[in-house]
């Protein structure tokens, strides 16, 4: 396909969005190989080392139980990055179900559909991340599941727009008049036209889920301590970052090089799918 | 064009009562039992019997939601919070108050640091300016903000000793807090106008306006910034369920007694009349907001009024 591939060498030249999709990369394998770089025990404690400033022995030092800092980020990157991005993998899915249904059949299902998405859309999201895990608890499966509630009626919502922009296409009616039943349509001719917007929506997706993540995290809600997650690092070191502010350094720039990492690539695809900026 | 907000106004009523109807309905899902939580450890079936009759808690559901949607909506009573059984529509209001300032501070904030930087960006564009406010942007739009506040606490009243890191008082207490929220609108703020500045300044009007002999001063704030800001009136609204959010984590850390710290002190005693309470209120400051947001979008493009007035109208957000 020439469009993509035209998509694909103008994402090329945007260099800070290859700066941010290598930094995914890198991290993805970090993530995956946790185990072999880590130079020791996310949980194992060391009270003789209790709090130290990064050395030679700790890159970055210890935390308040004398963990190594440095491990624990590297883990990390499993529970922050591997949420960030089930949550959107989870919410991209739900929401397209639900976004083809009422965006395709209209009617009854689409205006009493989008009456419940209006509800939880008026409750602001990190509001409805809170209470959500108030009621389900911490833990990795329970905090995917409050932060992709969310998601889902956003996503639901894009792909519905998209698909009331294209409904009187003509190829889709050429799909009609082959007598192509609804479901190979929706499949074969919607969604890959309404592809675009998810995969930017996604991306930048991505980056505030992690941010959500963490934020539940600190404020003790989503993944709680010994886990290494990063938000949750920041939060059981907080009492003590002010004599030893290599405690909540280290966690807050992972999450902020990620996140940045994660903008950069949002903004590169969305500027590469951009037929307007085409020059 | 009345009757589309006079419409949408409506509208709000039902999607309020169904919040409220969703955040009880969730309370109630909450594992631990508030009246077990209240009554002291060693106490006996009786005690804790009684407990529940008092909070209301041995009624059937149905019973409770009716008391609980009459009271809110017909008498605008929150009941009584469990822990300190004081009336919560009375000490709710100077949390909102507190949560008010400082959000319009931080929304005052993030205007002002971001027209400022997009308009540098937009008048030095492809120079280090540009790079250098765009690469402030993006660090913005990167940190957490309870992160970025511990950051502040660090330098600001730490090192600097220059503001205080926690507590009520004077505006100087209520400086980092905004800052800490408003960011992450900054960042968005910045990014926004120096993209739609750009649109702008390559028109046909700036043309003009510069043949006309204008100093680019005049150029740029009279002619080009109004029309910029058109479209940035749309991110608003994303930027303000941001700082609603935002809001319930930066007011833990700077201890500022808001609706943020009421919320989730609420959350930690099982104290279900809070939590109703403060999500309820802050969503309907939220819809507030949005609707205004509309409206002055609306109000602002004339594109957008005489799509309203058409007859065809369609809800978009």
């Amino acid at each position: 396909m020439s469009a993509n591939e035209e998509m694909i060498r103008r994402l090329a030249k945007d260099r800070l969005a290859m700066l941010g999709l290598l930094i995914f990369v890198a991290e993805i394998i970090v993530a995956v190989f946790a185990p072999l770089i880590a130079p020791s025990d996310p949980f194992a404690m060391d009270f003789t080392s209790m709090l130290s400033a990064p050395s030679s022995a700790h890159l970055m030092g210890c935390d308040e139980m004398g963990r190594d800092i440095f491990s624990r980020i590297i883990y990390g990157t499993r529970y922050s990055l591997g949420l960030g991005i089930s949550v959107v993998v989870v919410s991209t899915i739900a929401g397209t179900i639900i976004g083809a249904i009422v965006g395709y059949f209209g009617g009854v299902a689409d205006a009493v559909i989008m009456r419940i998405m209006d509800v939880f859309q008026s409750i602001p999201s990190l509001l409805q991340s809170v209470v959500i895990s108030v009621v389900l608890g911490t833990g990795f499966f329970n905090t995917l599941l409050a932060l992709s509630i969310h998601r889902t009626v956003g996503s639901a919502r894009l792909l519905r727009g998209s698909i009331m922009g294209m409904r009187h296409m003509e190829y889709l009616e050429a799909a009609d008049a082959l007598n192509c039943s609804k479901l190979r349509t929706i499949l074969k001719h919607v969604l890959p036209n309404s592809f675009t917007p998810m995969i930017v929506y996604a991306t930048a997706g991505i980056a505030s889920a992690i941010m959500s993540a963490s934020t539940l995290s600190f404020i003790g809600l989503g993944i709680i301590a010994p886990t290494p997650e990063w938000g949750a690092m920041i939060s059981s070191s907080r009492n003590y970052f002010i004599e030893y502010p290599h405690t909540v350094l280290f966690p807050g720039l992972a999450i902020a090089i990620t996140v940045f990492a994660l903008s950069v690539l949002g903004d590169g695809l969305r500027d590469a799918l951009d037929p307007k900026l085409k020059n | 064009m009345l009757k589309y907000f006079a419409k949408r106004i409506l509208w709000m009523i039902p999607i309020v009562i169904c919040v409220a109807l969703l955040i009880f309905s969730l309370m109630r899902l909450i594992p631990g039992d508030p009246a077990r939580m209240l009554v002291s450890r060693d106490a006996t079936e009786e005690e804790y019997l009684n407990k529940r009759v008092e909070l209301g808690l041995d009624e059937p559901f149905l019973t409770q939601l009716g008391k609980f949607l009459t009271d809110t909506f017909l008498h605008f009573d929150f009941g009584k919070s469990y822990m300190t059984k004081t009336s919560i529509s009375r000490d709710i209001g100077p949390r909102m108050v507190r949560t008010m300032e400082l959000g319009l501070l931080a929304a005052a904030f993030a205007m002002i640091t971001g027209i400022l930087l997009g308009i540098t960006a937009a008048t030095h564009v492809k120079k280090w300016q540009d790079s250098l406010c765009m690469i402030i942007a993006l660090v913005g739009i990167s940190m957490p903000a309870f992160w970025a506040a511990l950051l502040l606490i660090m330098l600001f009243s730490v090192k600097l000793q220059l503001l205080p890191p926690s507590g009520i008082g004077g505006i100087q207490y209520y400086i980092l807090p905004a800052i800490s929220v408003g960011l992450y609108g900054t960042a968005t703020f910045a990014r926004q106008i120096r993209s739609s500045m750009l649109d702008v300044i390559g028109s046909d009007y700036v043309t003009t306006a510069r043949s006309k002999g204008l100093t680019e001063r005049e150029v740029i704030y009279k002619h080009a910034l109004p029309n910029a800001l058109i479209p940035t009136i749309t991110i608003i609204g994303g930027f303000l369920g941001q700082m609603f959010g935002g809001s319930i984590v930066i007011e833990t850390i700077f201890s500022i007694p808001g609706m943020g710290l009421y919320l989730i002190t609420g959350i930690n005693n099982r104290d279900y009349p809070v939590v109703q309470t403060c999500v309820i209120l802050l969503s309907i400051i939220f819809c507030i907001a949005m609707l205004l947001v509309d409206l002055a979008y609306a109000m602002v493009d004339p594109r957008i009024k005489a799509r309203y007035a058409s007859s065809k109208v369609k809800r978009n957000k």
